[in-house]
């Protein structure tokens, strides 16, 4: 196969069939990224090497061409605003690897006792804010700067044709920075994915100096100390957030639909909504029985499963697993429940998530009487 | 990041390596600013306006090279020209004088000017000092009032006390403007010394140059075009001057290149929670729309072609002119832009399509409401004022659509405004069973055409899509029980006055030879065509259906008595009586029951009711019910029917379903609603929205070439050839099926049928 030939080279059918069938409904891509992210935390020594990784950036690279020789794939990266979207999945890999490649070496060496990398002598030297470091990001200014205006010229104004207040386009998307907020939409109502999931994502943030109070890693980049801190930071980062805005981009189509990445966006596509509540999960299927008319009875379950998984739960994770235990001990009350609520959020999301992939399950609590579903 | 060179550094980076790496990056910014610049500076419009200008300025020179050679050859400027030289003799004899006059006159000048400045200052101030010796004295008055009202109260004293001052520079004031005003005067006059002067100076020199003066001005008549072309030719030539002026960054003072607007306050525009001006930009690019003569060949393809119709429309003495209706009043597409895109340029057909895509990228404007109407449809924008109008002068195509519409009828299903008197666009049907037989009223049902190629009654049944053959032969079977119920229906529900109760008795006996004579003769053919079975050109020629081949459809003896007088049988027929003799009428009765069908149409029969289409029957009765009951009641109800009124039952759900009662009287479904969407109003088809058009799978149908647009042309267009084409692909029941019958047209018909309609 010459060169000429490899350009022409669409992704064959079998190819195209396989992505769509792996990445083609919600579940399996977020499950499959949850797992792509797992293992490569687990074998990041070898992953980031440049001999394994290069290759795999290659292959990636690859993948992305012929995509784009695709017409479906085509279409829709080549959207104006589509494009930050792929240059951000290349960048936060890019960036991805060279911390993980910094937290490898330094690893190396702290196994055989060594001090980190930046650590050493010569790396510990002072040097000059003028001219070494504001001379530099003066240059990267206005190389910045140049990158930016080039993209300008490349990708004019307006992005897309002018808009008509009277029309709803069909997808509807938000703002390429919110499409992850809007696929929680799908799973929970306005007042949690709108309200509280943004808020409780900023005070997280805002809350992490004061729960995360290891020194290890300060001023080096190092894993193996920090595995916890950096895996449940790496999963809302990179799957949370970043996966679900490319979700949101590229596979969620007409109607809301979840499309594969070479499936075309037909708009009479029809997906089953049939989706449950916890109660008549409950009621119907498990009991046999019809529905209670009082509200309370009806939604009891769900109720004492939320307050099992916000009450009782922290207790128990503290009484039974050693690691919340040593958590515990170093935080205290008040900074541990901080944590640990913040941390459960972020896990019952997924698990609404999966939950409504594998069960159809709508709500855990429905009080439609009070406006009131969680 | 490179290290410094000398070791000892204080500086982590070598320094003249970042300068260097600062210097390029710099200079990369400036070019990429520049190149920037350039981008938002060069538009496409700008590059038309050049181009016209080219092509103004090579038709300009030609024509002023035709004003050059008619004047070259013109006589009387040639006699002119041999006179302005002989006078020029004269004038050179006396040009010492001249000259001599003219320093004269020159020498005045200094004073005379001088003069006039000191005159204009002067007549300035003494204005300034007549105010004030006006305020002085008004000062001077009121205050002395003041003091006399003040006589013998608080303050008096103090009023009269003012009193002497302000006498004072009353008087002052008067003095001062007087004197200036005086002084003004004078300056006057010695300016006016001055001019007279330079008159006589002037008058001299006019004296002696008098004849080659008015010799000059015959000329300058004679060549008034010439110079009006070429002033033309000045201002379209290009020079620096106008380049500066259109320069990136000093085009916001008063370039030549600017994007030309017609603004009409008259019209507004929904732009959603607010309206504004119309505002029409399409004369940036097509700049010669309204100049007359743009009609050359090589202008196709380009913007520069003047309007076709410019005493109609555009043109100042039109009755349409642009300064007060624009451009996108008729033509739609978003006036404001000046994008090709964006304007909503619709191509008119497919191969028009295929050059924008190659030339400017052409796509559909994905959200504006009225993209520009194609070129062949622009005349459906005359209904938006003309909607009263029974005919639209010069709308030819929009007439012939008005005409259709109602000729086959469409009012008859479709509520449409303007209508509503017109009575229903079908005979009646209340007589039905004395007229033809049970069995050509099922063959004729199934398929008009079969019996009469031309007639204006829509096909209802026998058109659905179907996804396989056994959904086809199910339809079918369904349609026919259907057909037979609708026949079982109109039986059962004559509505004929008492008198005709009584049947139609066998015509007395005729001769129908004479009988053909008579048709001839009487007047039958003016409406209906006779002898001319199915050939072209015989659907427009008559008013009334043609009768070739109703030997094998009407019962002798209605015939007899509908030729004796048809009102009694139908009070709305436009047929006249004739007033034919009871021979008369025997004998055309005769002569019309010889034009038999050429396939013996008479001969078809209807199925039989076998068991497979009771059951078929069976089914579609409670496939109807089911809708309003439970699955179970539905098919008890059926059960308990017996098979005549399972029949009646279908048939009427038949009338309903199809909307037979929309163009023909049929009973009990006099008042009922029409079954079709309104087609006038504010949810007319030309005024809704594109999403509320359902195209099915038609787009995905169209495999192996080119799939036309899912737009509105298309949509009625393809309604009117194929009306259930929009099922195409689907999976429905048969209750849900679309509705629409399939009408005879033409693509002329079907074409002009769907002008937009506005009310």
């Amino acid at each position: 196969m010459n060169t000429l030939t490899l350009l022409a080279w669409e992704p064959p059918e079998f190819y195209t069939d396989l992505v769509n069938a792996l990445v083609g409904s919600a579940a399996t891509f977020v499950l499959l990224s949850t797992v792509g992210l797992m293992l490569g935390l687990k074998y990041y020594r070898v992953l980031t090497k440049p001999k394994v990784a290069g290759p795999i950036a290659l292959l990636a690279g690859f993948l992305l061409f012929i995509s784009y020789k695709n017409p479906q794939f085509s279409t829709i990266a080549s959207l104006p605003d589509n494009v930050p979207i792929v240059m951000m999945v290349a960048s936060v890999g890019f960036f991805v690897w060279l911390a993980f490649r910094q937290m490898a070496l330094n690893d190396e060496r702290l196994d055989q006792g060594l001090p980190p990398k930046e650590a050493e002598a010569k790396e510990v030297e002072k040097t000059f804010v003028w001219p070494d470091l504001v001379y530099i990001e003066f240059i990267c200014l206005i190389l910045f700067t140049v990158f930016l205006i080039l993209w300008s010229i490349a990708l004019k104004a307006p992005l897309e044709q002018p808009a008509n207040p009277a029309k709803t386009p069909n997808p509807s998307k938000a703002p390429w920075y919110f499409l992850g907020l809007q696929e929680m939409l799908v799973y929970f109502d306005p007042w949690i994915a709108g309200v509280v999931l943004p808020t409780m994502i900023i005070t997280g943030l805002m809350m992490l100096p004061y729960i995360d109070k290891n020194p290890k890693g300060n001023g080096y980049y190092t894993f193996k100390e920090r595995k916890f801190a950096i895996s449940v930071y790496m999963f809302g980062f990179v799957v949370a957030w970043v996966l679900l805005i490319f979700m949101g981009t590229f596979l969620r189509g007409p109607n809301w639909n979840f499309f594969g990445p070479y499936e075309r966006w037909d708009i009479h596509k029809l997906e089953p909504l049939t989706n449950v509540n916890l109660s008549e999960l409950v009621y119907l299927k498990a009991f046999g029985v019809g529905m209670p008319r009082n509200w309370f009875i009806r939604e009891f379950w769900g109720i004492l499963l939320l307050l099992i998984y916000f009450v009782v739960a922290p207790g128990a994770l503290v009484r039974f697993v050693p690691m919340f235990r040593r958590f515990y001990d170093s935080m205290g009350m008040v900074r541990y429940s901080v944590f640990i609520v913040h941390l459960l959020v972020m896990a019952g999301m997924v698990i609404k998530m999966l939950s409504r992939w594998t069960m159809n399950l709508k709500y855990v609590v429905a009080i439609p009487e009070y406006f009131f579903n969680i | 990041m490179p290290k410094p060179a000398d070791p000892l550094s204080d500086t982590l980076y070598d320094m003249p390596t970042l300068n260097r790496l600062f210097f390029a990056s710099s200079i990369l910014l400036i070019a990429v600013t520049v190149w920037m610049t350039w981008q938002d500076y060069d538009r496409n419009w700008k590059h038309y306006q050049r181009d016209f200008n080219e092509l103004a300025l090579k038709r300009a020179e030609k024509e002023r090279a035709a004003l050059q050679s008619g004047l070259d050859a013109n006589p009387e400027l040639k006699q002119l020209r041999a006179a302005f030289d002989k006078a020029q003799v004269t004038v050179k004899a006396n040009q010492d004088k001249i000259d001599k006059l003219e320093e004269e006159r020159e020498k005045n000048r200094g004073p005379l000017e001088k003069t006039y400045q000191k005159f204009q200052f002067d007549k300035s101030e003494a204005d300034t000092y007549k105010f004030r010796a006006e305020k002085a004295s008004v000062d001077f008055e009121h205050a002395k009032t003041h003091a006399t009202e003040l006589e013998g109260k608080d303050g008096a004293a103090h009023a009269k006390a003012e009193l002497p001052g302000l006498e004072k520079d009353l008087k002052a004031a008067w003095e001062r403007f007087t004197a200036k005003d005086t002084e003004t005067v004078e300056a006057k006059k010695v300016w006016e010394n001055h001019v007279a002067i330079d008159a006589k100076f002037g008058k001299d020199i006019d004296e002696i140059l008098k004849e080659s003066t008015e010799i000059q001005k015959k000329i300058a008549k004679l060549e008034f075009d010439l110079t009006a072309k070429q002033r033309q030719i000045a201002k379209l030539e290009p020079d620096f001057r106008k380049d500066i002026l259109n320069a990136p960054g000093m085009d916001f003072v008063a370039p030549t290149e600017k994007i030309e607007q017609n603004i009409l306050p008259q019209f507004l525009e929904d732009v959603n929670f607010s309206t504004v001006f119309k505002i029409d930009r399409c004369t940036t690019c097509h700049l010669a729309i309204d100049k007359k003569g743009w009609t050359d060949k090589e202008l196709d393809g380009t913007p520069f072609r003047s309007h076709p119709n410019l005493e109609l429309y555009v043109g100042d003495g039109s009755p349409h002119p642009m300064s007060s209706f624009g451009c996108t009043i008729c033509h739609n597409g978003q006036g404001r832009s000046v994008d090709f895109i964006y304007a909503a340029h619709t191509p008119k057909d497919a191969k028009q399509e295929e050059v924008w895509k190659e030339k400017y990228s052409w796509e559909p404007v994905a959200h504006y409401d009225t993209p520009m109407l194609p070129t062949p449809h622009a005349e459906a924008s005359c209904t938006k004022c003309h909607s009263t109008q029974h005919r639209v002068t010069m709308a030819d195509k929009l007439n012939h659509g008005k005409q259709v519409l109602e000729t086959v009828g469409c009012y008859g299903c479709h509520p449409i405004a303007g209508t509503e008197d017109l009575r229903k666009p079908g005979p009646s049907l209340y007589g039905l069973k004395y007229k033809v037989t049970r069995d050509w009223a099922y063959n004729w049902i199934s398929d008009p055409t079969q019996f009469r190629p031309t007639t204006k009654m829509p096909r209802p049944f026998y058109l659905s899509p179907a996804l396989s053959d056994k959904e086809r032969a199910d339809v079918e079977k369904r349609n026919q029980v259907m057909v037979m119920g609708l026949v079982e229906f109109l039986w059962e529900n004559e509505n004929l006055p008492e008198v005709d109760k009584k049947g139609y008795p066998a015509p007395p006996a005729g001769d129908a030879a004479k009988g053909k004579v008579l048709v001839n003769a009487v007047g039958c053919i003016a409406c209906h065509v006779v002898d001319k079975y199915g050939e072209k050109g015989t659907e427009y020629r008559s008013f009334g259906p043609n009768l070739a081949g109703v030997g094998s459809k009407l019962n002798p003896g209605w015939t007899f008595a509908w030729l004796k007088d048809p009102s009694k049988y139908f009070h709305a027929t436009n047929m006249p009586n004739l007033r034919l003799s009871d021979k008369e009428a025997a004998d055309a009765t005769a002569y019309l029951m010889t034009l038999k069908h050429p396939d013996k149409f008479e001969e078809r029969k209807t199925p039989e009711l076998d068991d497979t289409l009771m059951k078929v029957l069976d089914g579609t009765i409670i496939d109807f019910k089911k809708g309003q009951m439970s699955m179970a009641q539905a098919a008890d109800q059926t059960g308990k029917l017996s098979q005549k009124d399972k029949l009646l039952w279908l048939g009427e759900k038949a009338v309903n379903q199809m909307g037979c009662f929309g163009c023909h009287d049929i009973k009990t479904f006099e008042k009922t609603k029409k079954i079709g969407a309104e087609l006038t109003g504010s949810n007319s088809t030309g005024t809704k929205d594109i999403t509320k058009f359902d195209f099915g799978f038609r787009h995905e149908l169209q495999h192996g070439h080119h799939p036309l647009p899912n737009d509105k042309i298309n949509w009625v267009r393809a309604k009117l050839a194929e009306p259930r084409t929009f099922d195409g692909g689907r999976i429905v029941a048969y209750e849900d099926r679309l509705r629409m019958p399939k009408f005879n047209l033409t693509t002329r018909c079907s074409c002009a049928a769907c002008r937009t309609r506005k009310p």
